[in-house]
């Protein structure tokens, strides 16, 4: 059995819980900001978290769950963070149905909440930056369902708690969970919807395959778990929306049909702060949890939550490109590039297989620029991949480019009105050879013997470098 | 509504040239400026919320309104 509490135990040694109470208004979210600035990841747990009043609550919160690529791959048993977009791409190529259990069998329901009980603003919710207008759920997993289909759809929502019983949330305008909401209204109905807290990286993983509609997220993250998902109906929607039995908290209720208030604006993944729009709310009906909860909160725009987020991209990416251009190797999604860019390694790839390979990812809606770079390239360097567009690219040869395509209206840069975006390939690759047994007719890079250079590492083994001038 | 306090930024950009899609409100209360989608301006019927005083109002109430 896998879920939030058992992963805590798996990375017990890289769990850090600081001392005494710690302010849920941007107090955390700083904490995670100078981690980041420090490249240091570990799984904060915050056991004393201290409201806007001063109040100190008593329930915990836990963030940068998935900040780290290494814990993240860990997760699903990958040991090599760098070989994740390969097991991704067929664990849930390979997905399993999940099953339900009794009410009694779902930690989830030992506490229900109905009616005043329900109350928002006992969580432990944080106010994340600057120009959050209020506490925002980071970790809220929004399932809905399509009301022709009755297929479930699952994926993170941001929601604004602004009363005891009411807060909006944003269902991107592409999104699945929007398409379930307008086919609801469409109808003058209120939208059923739950959003769920807290689980394993496994299901949360699970949760952001990127999937057709309409297509239920459950049987992927059974694919993930190497079993099925245990779910339970809901206390308010029944088995019309099941919920992970498993999780630590859920908030059950309704969209109101064609009701909307102001949302953000709210930090967002690019690093800006994103606009504030028209948003659906949620009436809650009811909240469940499990005894003693674990609040679960997303870093928005942290590595806490882009890295878990791209690394679902890297399998996407990676399952795209694969049976086009059996010479990639490895994808890597960046947190420097956010969610826009991807770079990949190609072993030996015939001629016109990157181009091919770079025009398939060209069609998946995130990816803005694409770079596609030998195996001598670590793809998880930077400075590597501006390395090879140093010396391996010839602009008008190599990028390939195209407009008009679906993308992030996120993106600050996109012109004024668009509502598609231009994309970039590009291809930086040397030459290869073109004689059988040949060398690739390009100039061989600089280097030392490997005998010189692990002399060289020994001799400054133990040395002490403080206040050596950096780079 | 009435497009008193707004202005409307030039809709196409010269070739070349970079033009923002941010559209600004500054808040009637506490006079302070907030990023907001165009849509939720034109819908007309959403009370604005600004994150700065707290203060809900209609995009006619709004000191200035800058549309991209």
């Amino acid at each position: 059995m896998s879920d939030l509490r058992t992963f805590l135990q798996e990375e017990a040694s890289h769990v850090w819980r600081p001392d005494g109470p710690v302010g849920l208004v941007q107090e955390i979210t700083a904490l995670q900001q100078a981690l980041d600035a420090r490249q240091q990841y570990p799984v904060i747990e915050i056991a004393q978290p201290r409201g806007a009043d001063g109040a100190v609550g008593n329930i915990p919160v836990v963030c940068n769950l998935t900040a780290s690529r290494e814990l993240t791959a860990r997760a699903l048993g990958v040991q090599d963070h760098r070989d994740f977009a390969a097991t991704y791409a067929q664990r849930t190529a390979n997905p399993i149905p999940p099953i339900a259990v009794a009410r009694d069998a779902a930690p989830v329901q030992q506490i229900v909440l109905q009616g005043e009980e329900a109350n928002l603003f006992d969580l432990p919710i944080l106010t994340q930056h600057t120009m959050d207008p209020g506490p925002y759920l980071t970790a809220a997993h929004a399932t809905t369902y399509d009301p022709d289909s009755g297929v479930d759809n699952t994926a993170i929502q941001r929601c604004w708690v602004k009363e005891p019983r009411r807060m909006s949330y944003y269902p991107y305008p592409a999104s699945h969970n929007t398409r379930n909401l307008r086919k609801f209204w469409g109808k003058g109905e209120a939208c059923p919807v739950v959003f769920w807290i807290g689980h394993h990286p496994k299901v949360l993983l699970g949760t952001q395959a990127k999937l057709a509609y309409p297509e239920s997220h459950w049987s992927a993250c059974g694919g993930l778990l190497g079993e099925p998902l245990k779910l339970v109906p809901s206390i308010t929607h029944g088995d019309k929306i099941m919920v992970p039995a498993d999780a630590e908290i859920v908030i059950e209720g309704w969209a109101p049909a064609n009701v909307w208030e102001a949302d953000g604006p709210f930090g967002e993944y690019t690093g800006y702060m994103g606009a504030q729009v028209a948003a659906p709310v949620c009436e809650v009906t009811c909240i469940t949890r499990r005894e003693k909860a674990i609040y679960h909160d997303y870093g928005s725009g942290h590595a806490d939550m882009l890295v878990p987020d791209n690394m679902v991209m890297e399998g996407k990416i990676y399952g795209m490109m694969k049976p086009i251009a059996p010479s990639v190797r490895r994808v890597h999604v960046p947190v420097s590039g956010r969610r826009f860019h991807a770079y990949v390694s190609f072993e030996n790839p015939g001629i016109g297989e990157v181009r091919d390979a770079l025009m398939a990812a060209l069609a998946y809606r995130r990816t803005k620029a694409i770079v596609a770079v030998d195996d001598d390239i670590d793809i998880f360097s930077d400075s590597d991949i501006m390395f090879a567009l140093a010396t391996r690219v010839q602009w008008q040869r190599d990028v390939i480019t195209a407009s008009g395509l679906q993308g992030s209206l996120m993106d600050p840069s996109i012109p004024r009105g668009a509502k598609t975006v231009e994309k970039a390939g590009i291809d930086a690759t040397l030459a290869p050879s073109e004689v059988p047994g040949a060398p690739r007719p390009v100039a061989p890079r600089n280097s030392v013997s490997q005998d010189a250079l692990d002399a060289a590492i020994a001799r400054l083994t133990g040395i002490d470098t403080k206040g050596w001038p950096e780079l | 509504m009435t497009d008193d306090n707004i202005t409307r930024l030039r809709a196409h950009s010269p070739p070349g040239e970079k033009r923002g899609a941010v559209s600004w409100v500054q808040c009637g209360s506490c006079a302070e400026w907030f990023h907001v989608t165009e849509d939720i301006i034109t819908r007309g019927t959403v009370d604005l919320h600004c994150p700065h005083c707290h203060t809900e109002f209609l995009p006619p109430e709004a000191k200035k309104i800058v549309l991209a």
